[in-house]
């Protein structure tokens, strides 16, 4: 497995192709399903941790091996934003099952709310996708670094080893970044 | 409106002070609409605060099907539900009985909420162990099966009682008793511990108490039954199971659980009983550790509680101190054990000085300033501490091992490694050793099928990776071979021989505790091995020696002693040039040097140092350890040539086996450096210390204090030449590096090179810098020694003397007093050097007598404490001879001037501060003496220098030496 997937992420980082781009994107999100299912199922827990399955996402499918350093930030870039997906999608469907949708299990997983620190309720995290968004447009830097940090969980220190940006700037950005979204989500700051 | 601009506009205000922004903005902007949204976007900035820090928990049904609906149980297996008693993170739990009538059993039942398919399995492994539990303070787990909806869950004694926090509140018992109860929980879990079980879960909630006032810890080693394997799990999963509020920082980052994990756990369920609130009330949560502000001293958080006043809890000092050291986020700095903990809770019931102290490179840190510090001066202090955490002579452990009984299979392997690196297989290119071993590594895959030489090659292999300095990948390969540490077909030898190296690996990343617990197992194994394993048993039990020798509150003497033993029973086993015994004397040569034996400690590397260079050849990393520790030893004894020759000897050794900028290699020049500083050659090194500085750069990441102390040692160095620009920059350059994620210094760890730039910019006469940066090291380190001592006291003199330079007469005698009097007693280098300035303080002051007084008893405790020829004894001397001056005794002054100048020059340059005052005051005394002439010559040399500088100091300087014309 690790085989094609390394193709893949040459194929994608290196030349731009769009193709390959997608088949590694979807690849990325289907393995994050499986081993997020994974873990649940092993550790009892209700939560998981995306910092913890973003590594192990890389390790499952790029292989234990070091890879040159730009494969490795095109990997984690792509696997924050899969991450994204991922708690995006859930987070629109519980906001719809609030809105009136089945009266999901949901009051069993909220019992183990309290072990959870700093979730989001699913419609604030719906009204950050979509500012994030707009960040894209503008400040397309700024927002892989959002996607890296907060749906991705890399340290600052990782992040400035992946991306060769010192954490001075990385801490600059970030700050940046959170009062451009913090504006966007509540414009009568 | 142009984005671009507000958004840069934004970047640059972040960076201002907020009652400079309104000033600079209004400048700055366009108009009023670009001012209005960078303003929105600062207020975004100050409100945002938690915003998106934490990462969003991805919750199961993001990922998994819908959480099946389940009814309450009546029975469970033999047990029969009684009533439920709660819900917990886990699960619900009932109290039940047990149901077959032969007795009466009552347990407590935790069914898991969600499916965990690998957890019976991991619970039959764990059982074994967790059923040797017995002890009076630790409820038994004693039984777990599935339950009829097939969910499993886990029978354990159940404990009548309430939690801690509970039983406190209600029984408010006074301090004693409460500490009291305290250490029965200490000791079970001591107790645990010692059965290498960690609870990882420690919580109010599981340290129960019971009617009779009873402690029970409840749920010990659940956590790890329901984490993941341990082998290729992140213990992230695990995390979120945890009460945040109670599991350690490394439990959030993916650090190693140790022991030290508990005593976090302990330390904050003590803090929140002495002071009912959580220390870090605002960081629940895996917040990392730069984000979460330092708790406030237990002292102070309770200092307004009145639960706390009326029944006597206010806790103190030592008290605040043992606590913060247990609740550490740094695993490092914690107690390594709940004893050790309990230890100094005991120490400080009676009264007794504790070992926990904020100081901290560590309790060898101390050990080693405590004892040199004046003849090798305090950059070496620093650096010493550095390498006393270096192991010595462990590396040797790992070698010699090839002659195990797979020793066929393992030739053929490495035949078949060897014979790829053929000429032909590698393009004519010879292979470095880290290809061949690569290589080597990319083939253990063919053992697949035999676990027992797979294990073998893999530890032997990660043994050769460290051999050539790669300690991460021989750390990443052990960790893969403890995959087969249940695995019955592979010998307990091996496994032994495996977990011995992994502990040593694991010590050498200062991960004592872990060490402990791996080095403990691998004496297990080879135990069990029975006599095939009489070298790994040896070797086990010098790892658990060297593992334990790094905690805190070690008896180096009593280490010593042990490896004496160890070393004449190897004697005896082995022969007394085997590779067992240098391995022995170099533990021996490290417990003698930290317990101060110097001259035993030499003789013991000496005689390692032979029998190394007979089995491993003089260009081996085992003799340049040897040879490090006789230089070690040299310099402490002073004997600096003897030192360089054996430090330059080990620098060249390691140069060859490791290369120039590995760790090692940049330990030993380091070293070299310092020793040729101490000889005087201070010109020669610099170009030397710039170079290594290279070196050391790639450091910065990974161990950004070795590279912020070798900053600090080149400003030392600068400020000795009288390059006092370069020496300020080179200090800036340390504190930036030393400097928390909030770009400031406040940490005691940033205090030297605080102080040492305070006197760069002393010396270059920029005194209200030089003031403000001496207020904040003696804001630290008074903060750091609470209860005064030394260093507070030293720093208070410095500002004492920074304050006379301005001329503030009547404050720098307050400060200057008030040190000189608490040092009485102290260390007589520190006291010596106040009693010199609180001399100087009292001549500007125009108090000749006094200060006669102070310089006299400076220099009699400067004689007492420094060889001749100590720079800092030029304090005192100078200091008495101005003294001398004052009172018209000119023929005193002399020889002291004398002795002075030939202390400060060389190495001053001629035009550094330091040799000019002393010349002005020989000046004085040669005019006093009736010798103009060559009062005439040395005034005629210094006033054309003291005329080129600009400091107001120069202007005294000149001023003292008109007064005489």
């Amino acid at each position: 497995m690790a085989g094609d997937v390394t193709a893949l992420i040459e194929a994608a980082s290196g030349g731009g192709d769009a193709c390959a781009l997608q088949a590694l994107f979807e690849r990325v999100y289907d393995e994050l399903k499986v081993l997020a299912r994974r873990q649940l199922a092993s550790s009892g827990s209700s939560t998981l941790n995306t910092t913890a399955l973003v590594h192990e996402a890389y390790v499952k499918l790029a292989g234990s091996r070091e890879r040159e350093l730009h494969g490795r930030a095109h990997f984690f870039a792509l696997t924050a934003k899969a991450m994204r997906q991922i708690v995006i999608d859930h987070a629109r469907a519980r906001a719809t099952e609030k809105r009136g949708g089945h009266p999901a299990n949901i009051l069993e997983l909220d019992a183990a709310a309290d072990v959870i620190a700093g979730e989001m309720p699913a419609d604030e995290l719906l009204r950050l996708d979509r500012a994030l968004t707009l960040l894209e447009s503008e400040e397309p830097r700024l927002a892989k670094l959002v996607e890296l940090r907060f749906f991705g969980g890399l340290g600052i220190a990782e992040i400035s080893l992946l991306q060769a940006i010192s954490p001075r700037t990385l801490n600059r950005d970030w700050r940046r970044a959170k009062a451009h979204l913090y504006v966007h989500m509540h414009p009568d700051v | 409106m142009n984005r671009a601009r507000v958004d840069a506009l934004f970047a640059h205000a972040i960076d201002l002070r907020e009652d400079e922004r309104a000033d600079w903005l209004a400048r700055e902007c366009a108009d009023d609409a670009e001012r209005a949204h960078v303003e929105r976007l600062l207020r975004a900035d100050a409100s945002a605060g938690d915003f998106l820090e934490q990462p969003p928990a991805l919750v199961a049904a993001a990922v998994s099907g819908v959480v099946q609906e389940r009814g309450s149980p009546t029975v469970f297996g033999a047990y029969r539900v009684v009533r439920s008693i709660g819900v917990g993170g886990m699960g619900e739990v009932w109290l039940a009985e047990r149901d077959d009538g032969e007795f009466q059993q009552r347990v407590a039942i935790k069914r898991l909420a969600y499916p965990t398919p690998g957890l019976l399995h991991r619970f039959r492994q764990e059982r074994q162990i967790l059923a040797r539990l017995e002890h009076a303070h630790i409820a038994r787990l004693i039984d777990g099966g599935l339950d009829a909806g097939g969910m499993p869950y886990l029978a354990m004694e159940y404990v009548d009682g309430v939690p801690i926090t509970r039983h406190v509140a209600d029984a408010a018992p006074d301090l004693k008793a409460l500490l009291e109860l305290f250490l029965r929980v200490c000791d079970a879990v001591q107790y645990a511990h010692q059965n290498l079980v960690v609870h990882r879960d420690l919580k109010p909630s599981n340290i129960f108490v019971t009617a009779d006032g009873t402690p029970k810890l409840l749920d010990f080693g659940i956590a790890k039954v329901l984490s993941a394997d341990t082998t290729d799990a992140p213990t992230q999963t695990v995390a979120r199971l945890l009460t945040p509020d109670y599991a350690a920082p490394e439990q959030f980052d993916g650090g190693a659980i140790t022991t030290a994990t508990d005593v976090y756990a302990l330390g904050v369920v003590l803090y929140e009983l002495l002071t009912g609130r959580h220390p870090y009330r605002h960081a629940r949560g895996g917040a990392s550790a730069g984000d979460v502000p330092d708790p406030l001293p237990p002292s102070a958080a309770s200092r307004d509680r009145r639960a706390a006043r009326t029944t006597g809890r206010v806790p103190r000092g030592d008290l605040d101190r043992i606590v913060l050291v247990a609740i550490a986020r740094d695993a490092s700095r914690r107690y390594a054990s709940a004893e050790a903990f309990a230890t100094d809770i005991r120490r400080y019931l009676d009264g007794r000085p504790v070992s926990a102290n904020p100081g901290s490179l560590g309790y060898r840190l101390r050990k080693f300033a405590a004892r040199n510090r004046y003849p090798l001066g305090a950059a070496l202090v620093v650096v010493a501490a550095c390498v006393a955490a270096t192991a010595v002579g462990w590396r040797q452990m790992q070698r010699a091992n090839e002659q195990a009984a797979r020793a066929q299979a393992a030739r053929q392997f490495l035949a078949g490694v060897f014979e790829q690196a053929g000429p032909n297989r590698s393009q004519g290119k010879p292979m470095t050793a880290h290809e061949l071993l690569e290589r080597g590594e990319q083939q253990l895959g063919r053992f697949g099928g035999e676990p027992a030489i797979e294990a073998d090659l893999t530890g032997l292999i990660a043994g050769l990776y460290w051999d050539i300095g790669d300690a991460e990948r021989a750390l990443a390969l052990l960790k893969q071979a403890d995959a087969a540490i249940d695995d019955p077909r592979v010998p307990d030898e091996i496994k032994a021989r495996n977990l011995v190296r992994r502990a040593m690996i694991e010590r050498r990343n200062k991960n004592n505790d872990v060490a402990v617990v791996h080095a403990r197992q691998a004496l297990d194994r080879a135990e069990r091995a029975g006599a095939v394993a009489a070298r790994e048993r040896s070797d086990a039990r010098r790892a658990i020696m060297l593992a334990t020798e790094g905690a805190a509150g070690v008896d180096y003497t009593a280490v010593a002693r042990d490896a004496q033993a160890l070393l004449a029973e190897d004697e005896a086993r082995f022969g007394g040039r085997s590779d067992m015994v240098a391995k022995d004397l170099g533990l021996l040569v490290v417990a003698l040097l930290n317990a101060g034996q110097y001259r035993a400690g030499v003789d013991a590397s000496r005689r390692a140092l032979e029998i190394d260079g007979a089995l491993y050849g003089e260009r081996s990393a085992a003799v340049s350890d040897d040879l490090f520790y006789i230089g070690m030893g040299l310099l402490q004894m002073a004997d600096f040539a003897g030192a360089e020759a054996a430090l330059e000897h080990c620098a060249a050794v390691r140069t060859d086996v490791y290369g120039a900028d590995n760790i090692e290699t940049i330990d030993a020049r380091t070293f070299v450096l310092l020793v040729e500083e101490l000889l005087g050659r201070y010109a020669e090194v610099l170009p030397k210390r710039l170079q290594l500085l290279e070196d050391q750069r790639r450091f910065r990441d990974s161990n950004p204090g070795m590279l912020a102390d070798a900053y600090n040692m080149l400003g030392d160095s600068y400020v000795i030449l009288g390059r006092f620009a370069e020496a300020e920059s080179a200090q800036r350059e340390s504190l930036a590096i030393r400097a928390g994620k909030d770009g400031t210094n406040d940490s005691i760890a940033s205090r030297r090179a605080l102080s040492s730039l305070s006197d760069a910019l002393q010396l270059e006469g920029r005194y209200s810098e030089a003031e403000a940066a001496r207020r904040k090291t003696l804001a630290l380190a008074v903060a750091a020694y609470p209860t005064g001592g030394d260093v507070p006291n030293a720093e208070r003199g410095e500002l004492g003397n920074i304050l006379r330079l301005q001329h503030r007469h009547a404050e720098a005698l307050d400060e200057l007093r008030q040190a000189a009097t608490a040092l009485e007693g102290g260390s007589k280098v520190h006291a010596s050097m106040v009693q010199a300035q609180l001399a100087e303080a009292e001549l500007d002051a125009g108090h000749p007598d006094l200060a006669f007084a102070a310089a006299t008893r400076g220099l009699e405790l400067g004689r007492a404490s420094m060889p001749r020829g100590q720079r800092r004894l030029a304090y005192p001397l100078f200091a008495l001879a101005r003294a001398e001056l004052a009172r018209e005794h000119p023929a005193e002054a002399e020889p002291l001037l004398r002795e002075a100048l030939a202390v400060r020059s060389p190495p001053y340059p001629a035009h550094d501060p330091r040799v000019l005052e002393v010349k002005v005051a020989l000046v004085d005394a040669l005019t006093g003496l009736g010798r103009p002439a060559e009062a005439q010559a040395l005034r005629a040399e210094i006033e054309p220098l003291l005329k080129a500088s600009a400091t107001p100091y120069a202007k005294d300087l000149l001023e003292r030496l008109g007064a005489r014309r």
